[in-house]
């Protein structure tokens, strides 16, 4: 399992000189990233034709960034982000709401492109206030139900992309969050590309 | 104006999905044991247990979903299922009186049907099955379908007795025709549904989940992950990296508040 090792390896190295190095006096910025949001690649990779856009969507993706440099080179970049707009269902009713926690670490790797990489944490919040819907079944009709309560679904991921510094205060930001990742079944890829504004 | 044209450049699309019954929360088990009798069938006991594997293992690739769903040998027969004697559920049987249930013109066109679901006062399923037709000479005995149309029929129906209900999304696997499906593919509306009944929450044991993450094989076995809990210690680690940062000990140039 080399994949295994080189990920266990990648994030232990990141991850805790990162950790180390934060006691180092940082410099404070904020940006607002915006883009597009692309989930399920893989399934979207291997999809049959015409199934591509059913088994995953591209949605707008907002978000806000801290950078905090710690030492020299390294910057820790904790963000908040959300899809939009809210995916809703057919009826409107129910309504798709996912937001991402990233406590992710950069690198830089050029003086104007920084790797970055880090764990994190998605959320995925559907809800709705419940009603009927009658829909076909077999040769005639059944009732079926939308959902009357709000589900959350908290899931690890971990997130790797480049950044490429365009100037003083933008940044376009390639990135991908994986879930999943030991797991054949389950491993899952979501895309994102984002220009970054510095405030 | 650029920037409204830029956020409706974006599909949002709309899900279909629906529930078998109101507020339905799904089975209050992980894993979720399908019992698997071929009495009657008309395939081999061998080739049902690979189709039900199959099916399985199309619920079982959701990755915000907790749900896990296993396959095991059971006695059970329709005839006490539909009376109510089975304790071991959600089973799967084939019935050869399918034409009973679901009528003549029914057993010729409905190669299998969900029966019996039923939901506690919480909402929780207490009871569900899967018969699959096994009349003889019905038009759409399973015997008639290719091995693609039986696992995509199976995998429809374990989403019906998992707790979903018919999709208006005619791409989706819950949508009540198979239309033009060859394979049993879940769509982004069949994610959203099973995830809606059995999300997922990595932080449910131990220190922030550290305890409770595992990996998942395709009949539902788990077993550790290693990836995933160094995620969570790595999410630790971040999370006390941040309080240093943020609240970390004075330095020695520090002024002392008196």
């Amino acid at each position: 399992m080399p994949v295994k090792y080189f990920f266990i390896s990648l994030f232990l190295s990141l991850g805790f000189g990162s950790v180390l190095a934060l006691a180092e006096s940082p410099k404070k910025s904020l940006y607002v990233d915006t883009g597009a949001y692309l989930n399920h690649l893989v399934q979207r990779l291997e999809a049959p034709s015409g199934f591509e856009s059913k088994v995953s969507s591209i949605s707008g993706y907002f978000r806000l960034r801290g950078v905090l440099p710690v030492g020299k080179k390294w910057a820790w970049e904790p963000s908040l982000g959300t899809l939009i707009p809210w995916k809703s269902g057919v009826d409107g009713k129910e309504k798709k709401f996912t937001t991402h926690l990233d406590l992710t670490f950069s690198y830089p790797l050029t003086r104007w492109l920084r790797f970055r990489l880090g764990p994190g944490v998605q959320w995925l919040l559907s809800f709705s206030d419940g009603g009927e819907v009658v829909l076909n079944n077999g040769n005639s009709t059944s009732t079926f139900y939308t959902p009357a309560y709000a589900s959350h679904s908290f899931t690890l991921t971990a997130q790797s992309g480049l950044s490429f510094i365009l100037g003083s205060r933008v940044s376009l930001n390639l990135e991908m969050y994986g879930t999943g990742l030991l797991n054949r079944l389950r491993r899952n890829f979501d895309v994102v590309a984002t220009l970054g504004w510095r405030l | 104006m650029k920037r409204i044209l830029f956020l409706f450049m974006f599909c949002n699309l709309g899900f279909g999905w629906t529930h078998v019954g109101n507020n339905i929360r799904g089975w209050n088990s992980n894993p979720v044991i399908f019992y698997v009798n071929s009495a009657n069938c008309p395939i081999s006991d061998s080739e049902l247990s690979r189709i039900v594997d199959a099916a399985i293992e199309t619920w079982n690739g959701v990755t915000d979903s907790r749900l896990v769903v296993q396959r095991a040998q059971s006695t059970a027969t329709v005839s006490d299922f539909l009376a109510g004697n089975v304790t071991q559920l959600p089973v799967i049987l084939c019935d050869p009186d399918f034409a009973t249930q679901v009528g003549s013109a029914g057993a010729a066109m409905i190669p299998a049907a969900t029966f019996k679901t039923a939901a506690d006062s919480s909402g929780y399923l207490t009871s569900s099955g899967v018969l699959l037709n096994a009349q003889p000479e019905a038009g759409a005995n399973i015997a008639f379908l290719s091995t693609g149309q039986t696992e995509l029929t199976l995998a429809h129906e374990i989403g019906h007795a998992l707790g979903l209900g018919h999709s208006s999304q005619s791409e989706s696997l819950m949508y009540f025709s198979l239309g033009s499906k060859v394979q049993a593919l879940l769509t982004e509306d069949d994610i959203d549904g099973i995830v809606h009944i059995y999300p997922r929450n990595e932080f449910g044991g131990g220190v922030m989940g550290c305890s409770a993450v595992h990996s998942l094989t395709k009949t539902g076995t788990t077993g550790f992950d290693p990836v995933n809990v160094f995620l969570c210690l790595a999410l630790i680690l971040g999370s006390f990296g941040w309080g240093r940062y943020r609240f970390g000990s004075p330095t020695p140039n520090s002024k002392n508040q008196n």
